[in-house]
C-alpha cells in the first residue's frame, strides 16, 4: 500500500472511530450488559447474583403488575398507532391542497410534536381533561340531556384514552413525512384518473394511498416503536393509574429500576419489551409484502 | 484485511480515548486536613455538594445556610442541589448507583435500609465524629439511623403525621372539630351535604393529599383499631378480617362525604391542592415538620388563623392512640466523598451554628439535636402550626415506624390495593386479602 493510501485509510478510520466508540460504548455495551443483568438479582446498590432465568419466570408466572402493564401497553399501541397514522394522513392530505396560509397551518400542526409530553403539556392536559374542565364543557354542548361528567383521568375506562388523545395530538412529525410523500405522487396519475371520471375520494383510495404505502409502512413502524416507548404522559398525568390501566411497560421498567432499585428485574422487563416490539415490527414488515407497493 | 481493519480501528480508538483522558482536568477537590493553622477546616480549596428535597421555604433556608458556611470557611464552596419530593428518591438512587451523589445528602429514614437492603451504603459517620459531634444526640435517636452497626446518617428530628384542621370551615357549618372517626363521619354529612359525585365546589371534613397520606392515614386507623403495628421483623401483623373492617370504616367516611372518593380526589397532590388552598376541606393529614408549607398555601398564606393542629382521631373518646413517628430525615455523607471531614463539619455547622439554625428557621421542623433544639427554643424559631404539631404529638405514646414501612416495594403494593378498593376493582374482603399477601411478598424479599 502506498503512503498516500495509508494516510487516506488512517484518515477514514480516524473519522469513523468516534462513531464506532460511541456505538460500542453507548449502544452495544448497554445492550449486552442489560441482558447479563436480566439473569441476575441485582439490587441497584448491592452486589449482583446470578439467578439464571428466575426473573423471566417470575415475570410470566407471578407478576400481576406485568400482566396489567402489558395489556395497558398493547391497548395503547394498538389503538394509538392507527389513530396517529389516520389523523396525520388526513391532516397531511388537507394541507397538501394549495390553500391560503397553508404554511401557517403546517407550522401550527407541527408545534405539538415539538412540545412532546413535557411537564407543561401534562399540566395543560390535566386541566383540559379534568372532570370539570373544558373538554367536558364542550362535550356537554352536544349532550342535550344534560352535562357530561366523564372523569377522563381517574376513570379506569377512560384514562388510557386521554393519553392516546395526547399522543395523537402530537402527530406533527408523522404528518410532515406524509406531506412530503403526497407531494411526490405524480400529478399525471391524478390527471389521467380525472379524465376517466374518478372522484377525489376514488383518487385517494386508488392512487394516493397505494403510491404512498412505503411511507405508511415507515410511519407505522416508527409510531409503533415510539408508542411502545411511551413514558412521559403516564408518568406525569396518570402516574400509571387508575388500577394500572395506564401503567405502560416503560414506566414499570423505570419504577423497578430507579424507584424500587431492582436493576436485574428491570433489565429482564426491558428485554421482554424489546422482544414484543421486535415481534410486532416483524409482523408489520412481513405483512407489507401484501400491501406495500414499490414504484420501482 | 479484516484483521488489519480492526487493528486500525482499535489503534485509533485507543489514541482517541487517551487524548480525551488527557484533556480531562485533575481532581478539583483536594483532600482536607483535619484543620489548618488558621483554624480552617481545610487549607486547600474544596468544593462539596449538598442536596435536599423540600418546598420553597426549605430551599431558601438551606441556600442561606450554605452561604453562611461559605462565609465562615473561605476555602470551601458549597454547591447546592435541591428539588421537590416528587421524583427525588429516584434521582438520589440513580446518583448513588452512578457514584455522582452529593457529598452531604438529606436522606429519608427508609432509604438507609431499603437502598442497601440491610447494608449501610453511606459513609460511616463514626469515622468523622471528631468533626460531627455525635454527643449532641440521645443514643436512641442515633440508633434509629444505624445500619449494620454503622452510623449511616444523623437524624434531624422526629416527625409524625398530624391533622392540620381548617377551623373556619367547621365554624361555618356550626360543628366541632372531630375527636373520633365517628365524629369525622358525622362532620362529613354536614360539610359535604351539597357534594356531587365530581363537583368542583365539593367540601370535605378532611382530605388525604396523595397516595402516601392516604396510606399513612389507613395505617394509623389500623393501628388505632387493632393496637398492632403494620409489620414486625418482616411479618405483616394483621388478619384479613381486621383489614377488611378498617377498609369498610374508611369507605363509610368516603360515602358520607367526610373524605373525597377516588373520583373526587384532586389530581394535584401537593400543598397546591385546590381543595386545601381554597379552603374547601376541613383539614389535611400531613407531616408535622412540613406544616409551614401547608399554612403558606392555604388561601395564599393570608388566613393562618383559620388553621389549628387538632388531636389525633380516636376510635372512641376514651381510647387515646399510640401514634407512628419516624426520623423526619437525616443527613448522610457519601461514601464517594473526597472530603468527608469537610462534609461532616458542614453537617455539624447546620446543627450547631446559631446563625445557621436561625437561617433554617422552621423549614426543617423541631430538631432532636440538643444544641439545635436549645437554640430553636431560645430564639423561638419554631412557631405556629409546626410548634403546635410537635407539642401535640409529643403528648402521645409514640411508636417508631418500621424502616420498611415506607419502602417503595412494600408500600407500592399497599397503594395498588387501596386504589383497587377505592375504584371498585376489589371488594373490602378481596382488598384485605391482597393488602396482606402482596405486602408480605414484598417484605419476604428483604427478609428471606
Amino acid at each position: 500500500m502506498s503512503n498516500s493510501k495509508k494516510i487516506k485509510s488512517i484518515w477514514i478510520y480516524g473519522m469513523l472511530a468516534p462513531w464506532v466508540i460511541g456505538f460500542v460504548v453507548f449502544k452495544v455495551y448497554p445492550i449486552v450488559v442489560s441482558f447479563i443483568y436480566s439473569l441476575m438479582e441485582y439490587p441497584i446498590l448491592g452486589d449482583p447474583e446470578f439467578i439464571g432465568l428466575k426473573n423471566y419466570i417470575e415475570i410470566f408466572t407471578k407478576d400481576d403488575t406485568f400482566k396489567a402493564s402489558f395489556f395497558a401497553t398493547m391497548k395503547y399501541v394498538l389503538i394509538g398507532t392507527p389513530a396517529v397514522i389516520i389523523v396525520s394522513f388526513i391532516v397531511a392530505a388537507i394541507l397538501n391542497f394549495k390553500l391560503k396560509g397553508v404554511n401557517f397551518f403546517r407550522t401550527m400542526y407541527y408545534i405539538p410534536s415539538i412540545l412532546g409530553g413535557n411537564v407543561t403539556v401534562s399540566i395543560l392536559w390535566t386541566m383540559l381533561f379534568d372532570v370539570n374542565g373544558p373538554v367536558n364543557t364542550v362535550l356537554s354542548i352536544f349532550n342535550f340531556g344534560g352535562g357530561v361528567n366523564i372523569n377522563w383521568i381517574k376513570d379506569p375506562s377512560f384514562a388510557i384514552f386521554t393519553l392516546i388523545i395526547l399522543k395523537t395530538w402530537q402527530f406533527g412529525s408523522t404528518m410532515l413525512i406524509f406531506l412530503s410523500a403526497l407531494q411526490g405522487v405524480s400529478k399525471l396519475l391524478y390527471e389521467a384518473a380525472a379524465i376517466d371520471g374518478a372522484s377525489k375520494f376514488r383518487q385517494t383510495i386508488s392512487i394516493t394511498i397505494p403510491m404512498i404505502t412505503p411511507v405508511i409502512l415507515f410511519n407505522t413502524v416508527n409510531v409503533l416503536v415510539k408508542e411502545f416507548q411511551e413514558f412521559n404522559s403516564a408518568y406525569l398525568i396518570t402516574k400509571g393509574g387508575p388500577n394500572n390501566t395506564t401503567y405502560f411497560l416503560n414506566l414499570y421498567i423505570y419504577d423497578q429500576a430507579f424507584q424500587n432499585g431492582n436493576y436485574g428485574y428491570a433489565s429482564a422487563l426491558t428485554w421482554i419489551l424489546l422482544l414484543i416490539i421486535g415481534v410486532l415490527t416483524i409482523i408489520v414488515f412481513k405483512s407489507s409484502n401484501r400491501w406495500v407497493f414499490y414504484n420501482d | 484485511m479484516k484483521k488489519n481493519f480492526w487493528k486500525k480501528i482499535l489503534t485509533v480508538s485507543l489514541l482517541s480515548t487517551a487524548l480525551l483522558a488527557g484533556c480531562s482536568s485533575g481532581s478539583s477537590n483536594a483532600s482536607s486536613d483535619k484543620s489548618s493553622a488558621k483554624g480552617e477546616i481545610t487549607d486547600k480549596k474544596v468544593t462539596i455538594k449538598f442536596s435536599w428535597w423540600g418546598a420553597d421555604n426549605r430551599h431558601e433556608a438551606m441556600k442561606n445556610v450554605a452561604k453562611l458556611y461559605e462565609k465562615k470557611h473561605k476555602n470551601v464552596t458549597v454547591k447546592v442541589e435541591y428539588g421537590a419530593w416528587d421524583g427525588w428518591q429516584s434521582k438520589v438512587l440513580t446518583q448513588l448507583s452512578g457514584k455522582t451523589e452529593a457529598d452531604v445528602m438529606q436522606v429519608n429514614y427508609n432509604w438507609l435500609y431499603s437502598f442497601g437492603k440491610g447494608k449501610n451504603i453511606f459513609y460511616d459517620i463514626n469515622k468523622v465524629s471528631d468533626y460531627l459531634k455525635l454527643d449532641n444526640w440521645d443514643k436512641t435517636y442515633l440508633k434509629a439511623m444505624q445500619v449494620d452497626g454503622q452510623q449511616s446518617a444523623v437524624p434531624y428530628g422526629m416527625t409524625a403525621r398530624v391533622n392540620l384542621m381548617n377551623q373556619a370551615l367547621y365554624k361555618e357549618n356550626g360543628i366541632e372539630i372531630p375527636k373520633t372517626y365517628s365524629d369525622l363521619l358525622k362532620a362529613g354529612k354536614v360539610i359535604g351535604k351539597n357534594n356531587t359525585s365530581t363537583g368542583k365546589d365539593n367540601k370535605y371534613a378532611l382530605i388525604n393529599v396523595g397516595d402516601m397520606a392516604l396510606d399513612l392515614f389507613l395505617g394509623q386507623m389500623l393501628y388505632d383499631n387493632t393496637g398492632k403495628v403494620m409489620q414486625t421483623d418482616g411479618k405483616v401483623n394483621y388478619t384479613s378480617a381486621q383489614v377488611e373492617k378498617v377498609l369498610k370504616q374508611y369507605k363509610a367516611l368516603e360515602d358520607a362525604g367526610a373524605m373525597p372518593t377516588y373520583a373526587q380526589d384532586s389530581t394535584i397532590d401537593t400543598n397546591s391542592n385546590p381543595q386545601w388552598v381554597e379552603g374547601r376541606t376541613g383539614g389535611v393529614y400531613e407531616w408535622a415538620n412540613s406544616l409551614a408549607q401547608w399554612t403558606g398555601t392555604y388561601k395564599g398564606g393570608k388566613a393562618t388563623d383559620d388553621l389549628k393542629v387538632s388531636p389525633y382521631l380516636q376510635v372512641s373518646e376514651s381510647k387515646k392512640p399510640s401514634v407512628y413517628v419516624k426520623p423526619n430525615f437525616g443527613y448522610a455523607i457519601s461514601r464517594n466523598s473526597k472530603n468527608p471531614e469537610v462534609a461532616a463539619d458542614f453537617i455539624n455547622f447546620i446543627f450547631t451554628d446559631k446563625e445557621a439554625i436561625k437561617a433554617a428557621g422552621d423549614a426543617l421542623g423541631v430538631s432532636s439535636n440538643k444544641v439545635t433544639y436549645k437554640t430553636q427554643l431560645k430564639e423561638n424559631l419554631v412557631e405556629g402550626a409546626v410548634k403546635d404539631a410537635y407539642d401535640m404529638f409529643g403528648g402521645y405514646k409514640q411508636t417508631v415506624m418500621d424502616p420498611y414501612y415506607e419502602d417503595e416495594n412494600v408500600r407500592g403494593q399497599r397503594y395498588d390495593v387501596i386504589e383497587g378498593f377505592r375504584t371498585g376493582k376489589y371488594t373490602a374482603a378481596q382488598a384485605a386479602k391482597e393488602f396482606i399477601s402482596k405486602q408480605q411478598e414484598a417484605l419476604d424479599k428483604y427478609y428471606r
